[in-house]
């Protein structure tokens, strides 16, 4: 297991407005895994994702991500710990406008102070796997949006992360670039060890995951696991879906916030 | 690596930086040029007793000061919370937080710099022009040159490692603040609510007018809480502070108005022209300005109140002083009151009165201030403690002539009026017998008046 939860719960709010955004929820993500989390808009996905990735403290539960107990982690040890084993994709693709595509892939790696030579293995392997070798001159404002979450893509695999975290990562693209995407994800999941816990609401991009985990009112109401193909899992996933209720356009838009 | 973000960072936000340097520049300019006149020994003797005393320019220079650190701490958190995505991604790479701040230091302090070089060569540049002007306006002749002093310099450069603690230290409790979590969250665009463009574009000339008659209210506002004083059948105190009051609120009514309707319409209105959107060629455009002040408009507005703000009691100030002090002055009420091109019948009324009077206009209005000194009047006899120096409008004079049930004056242009009140020339030798003897008078009573009104007419 690189990632188990135990009994996690998170209350917003005072006494009077209370919203249990989740409640006892425990789950596991093994090694080289890719999970996807789906449920219907304010199910509670992004606080999940939130608190499992570190953004975000719960209110009761444990997250252990390897051997290490998340909640014991403060300040600089944290943010050392985010830097070398986690990685983060958005919705809204998070990149510094005022550096080049290269500077922003391997600035996660200045931090690291990685010496040179690794620096730019470590580049030529993420930008060749993302297909952005063309473009490492470029500024963010001259990218399209599935370039750019490319390069968001890119920059944060550079660390090889044990686990990549997503929030809706295809919420923002059209579908060309979304399936592009979730291919050169699926097939670094198959190459390296790295994990995947990915938030989506969309049945397609969902089924690229190997399992997928439904919440609903801030509970895991289900879970599937893909045996067949893709089609047979997507099917499978629409069922659920309709079962749950909710979804679609709104959820993608929604979620990003 | 930090110098590296940095500079970049300023290429790319250079409209943003742009603006402070320009604003900053003007600042430094002009407290640098008040800060030389201070230190000019040879000007401060010229003009050195005049209402450009040293301490008054040393006010000045540092209410200049405080002005461009107010306005700097606000632009600084505008520029910041524009960037909080920027701050939340370094902060997630593992940036620790001080180094982050540190890059935003350095950025700023780039544009500082730019600011002083400018501000400093604009103040040596404009040094002679400035005070020509307030030359001119203070009736000095003085043949002046370009001058510097090492001095004069160092309160001006003193600012900005000042400026960049204030900042550093603003923008740490900013971001200690927010967790990483709201740091990330994008930025929802604060679009206000449009309305149809001629609705806009109506309200906007009523803020115009709104703005416009505030300004004039103030000017005038000894008429107005006169005005208000009558009509209202209130007394000149309440008048004047009902003035005051409406007169802000028309202000600050005014200048939100001005960001939150009057710009946005502009904007609207230059969007048509489609000549203006330069976006691909990544020009400083009309879309991208104005996509960055409708996502800002709040800051954008608190940004100006505080400057009207700063401003408006800095006007009301000087505008009190010139009158209000004066009005209120518990010993003295000799005034002069006449329009400018009266001088030589001034001259020979002040003659006949046996009036030695020293006549040194300061403002370039229609009344013509006359300084006399009562030593050379009455004799070493008489003392007053009062400065004896006195402006007095037909507006202000008339209400105290109202108040006092005198004659009014109403003074056509090529009119003038000279009222020579005599009473409170103290009749004593001591400082004591002055204490004792000095008519009590509060705020809008008046002390007793012996008026002597004469007309001239050419
Ligand atoms: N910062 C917050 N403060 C208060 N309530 C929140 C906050 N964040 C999320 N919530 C609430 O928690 C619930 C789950 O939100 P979220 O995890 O964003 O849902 P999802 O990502 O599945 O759409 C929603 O009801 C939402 O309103
Ligand atoms: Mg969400």
């Amino acid at each position: 297991m690189i990632l188990t939860a135990t009994h996690l719960s998170k209350i917003y709010g005072t006494t009077l407005n209370l919203t249990k955004a989740l409640q006892n929820v425990s789950l596991n993500v093994g090694t080289g895994e890719f999970l996807g989390i789906m449920g219907p808009s304010g199910a509670g996905k992004s606080t999940l994702l939130n608190i499992l990735s570190t953004l975000d403290q719960p209110t009761s539960g444990q997250v252990w991500i390897g051997d290490q107990d998340i909640s014991q982690l403060r300040g600089q040890q944290l943010a050392s710990f985010r830097r070398k084993e986690l990685g983060f994709i958005f919705q809204d693709f998070n990149l510094l406008e005022a550096l080049t595509v290269e500077e922003n892939i391997i600035l996660p790696l200045t931090f690291n102070k990685t010496p040179a030579q690794q620096v730019n293995a470590e580049l030529s392997r993420v930008t060749t796997v993302l297909n952005l070798t063309q473009l490492l001159q470029r500024y963010p404002a001259e990218l399209s949006v599935g370039q750019r979450q490319r390069v968001a893509a890119a920059r944060a695999l550079v660390v090889k992360p044990k686990i990549l975290f997503a929030d809706e990562p295809t919420g923002s693209l059209d579908s060309y670039s979304a399936t592009e995407l979730l291919q050169y994800l699926q097939l670094l999941n198959q190459s390296s060890q790295m994990a995947i816990v990915m938030v989506t609401h969309d049945a397609f991009t969902a089924s690229f995951c190997k399992r997928i985990l439904f919440i609903k009112d801030g509970q895991i109401f289900s879970e599937i696991v893909r045996k067949n193909s893709r089609q047979e899992f997507f099917d499978r996933i629409m069922d659920m879906q309709a079962t749950i209720g909710g979804g679609g356009k709104t959820n993608a838009l929604q979620s990003g916030s | 690596m930090l110098y590296n973000l940095a500079v970049k960072n300023f290429k790319r936000y250079r409209v943003i930086h742009g603006i402070q340097i320009s604003i900053g520049a003007l600042a430094v300019m002009i407290m640098f040029d008040f800060s030389l006149m201070g230190a000019d020994a040879k000007l401060m003797q010229v003009i050195g007793n005049t209402i450009l005393s040293r301490s008054f320019l040393f006010l000045f220079t540092l209410v200049v000061a405080g002005l461009l650190i107010l306005f700097s701490t606000y632009w600084n958190r505008l520029l910041m919370r524009q960037r909080y995505q920027e701050i939340g991604q370094l902060a997630l790479m593992g940036m620790p937080t001080l180094k982050i701040l540190l890059a935003f230091a350095i950025e700023f302090l780039l544009s500082q710099i730019i600011a002083l070089g400018i501000g400093l060569c604009l103040g040596l540049l404009f040094y002679k022009l400035l005070v020509m002007i307030l030359l001119k306006v203070s009736y000095v002749n003085f043949a002046i040159g370009f001058y510097f002093n090492w001095r004069a310099l160092l309160p001006v450069i003193l600012l900005i490692p000042i400026l960049q603690v204030i900042l550093f230290l603003n923008n740490l409790i900013t971001i200690k603040r927010l967790s990483l979590l709201r740091l990330l969250k994008p930025k929802r665009p604060n679009v206000p609510e449009i309305l149809p463009l001629w609705q806009l574009q109506l309200l906007s000339l009523l803020v115009l007018g709104l703005l416009l008659g505030g300004a004039q209210g103030f000017v005038n506002l000894f008429s107005v809480d006169d005005f208000l004083a009558q009509q209202l059948n209130i007394s000149l105190v309440a008048g004047l502070c009902l003035a005051i009051l409406l007169l802000s609120i028309a202000w600050i009514l005014g200048l939100m108005g001005l960001w939150r309707i009057v710009i946005p319409t502009v904007i609207l209105c230059l969007r048509r022209f489609k000549k203006l959107y330069f976006i691909q060629q990544r020009i400083f455009t009309i879309s991208e300005i104005s996509r960055w002040s409708f996502r800002n408009v709040k800051s954008l507005t608190g940004i100006t109140l505080l400057l009207g703000l700063a401003f408006t009691f800095l006007g009301m100030g000087a505008l009190v002083s010139r009158y209000g002090l004066n009005t209120i002055d518990n010993y003295t009420p000799y005034s002069l009151l006449a329009t400018a091109n009266k001088q030589v019948e001034i001259d020979q009324i002040l003659k006949r009165d046996k009036v030695v009077a020293q006549v040194q206009p300061i403002f370039q209005t229609k009344i013509l201030p006359v300084n006399y000194n009562l030593d050379t009047v009455v004799g070493h006899n008489y003392r007053s403690n009062a400065d004896p120096s006195m402006v007095m409008t037909q507006a202000t004079y008339n209400r105290f002539a109202r108040y006092r049930g005198l004659k009014t004056l109403k003074l056509k242009p090529n009119q003038a009026g000279i009222i020579m009140p005599v009473t409170s020339i103290l009749k004593a030798a001591s400082k004591k017998d002055i204490a004792a003897q000095k008519p009590v008078v509060q705020v809008g009573t008046y002390a007793q008046l012996k008026l002597q009104i004469t007309s001239i007419t050419n």
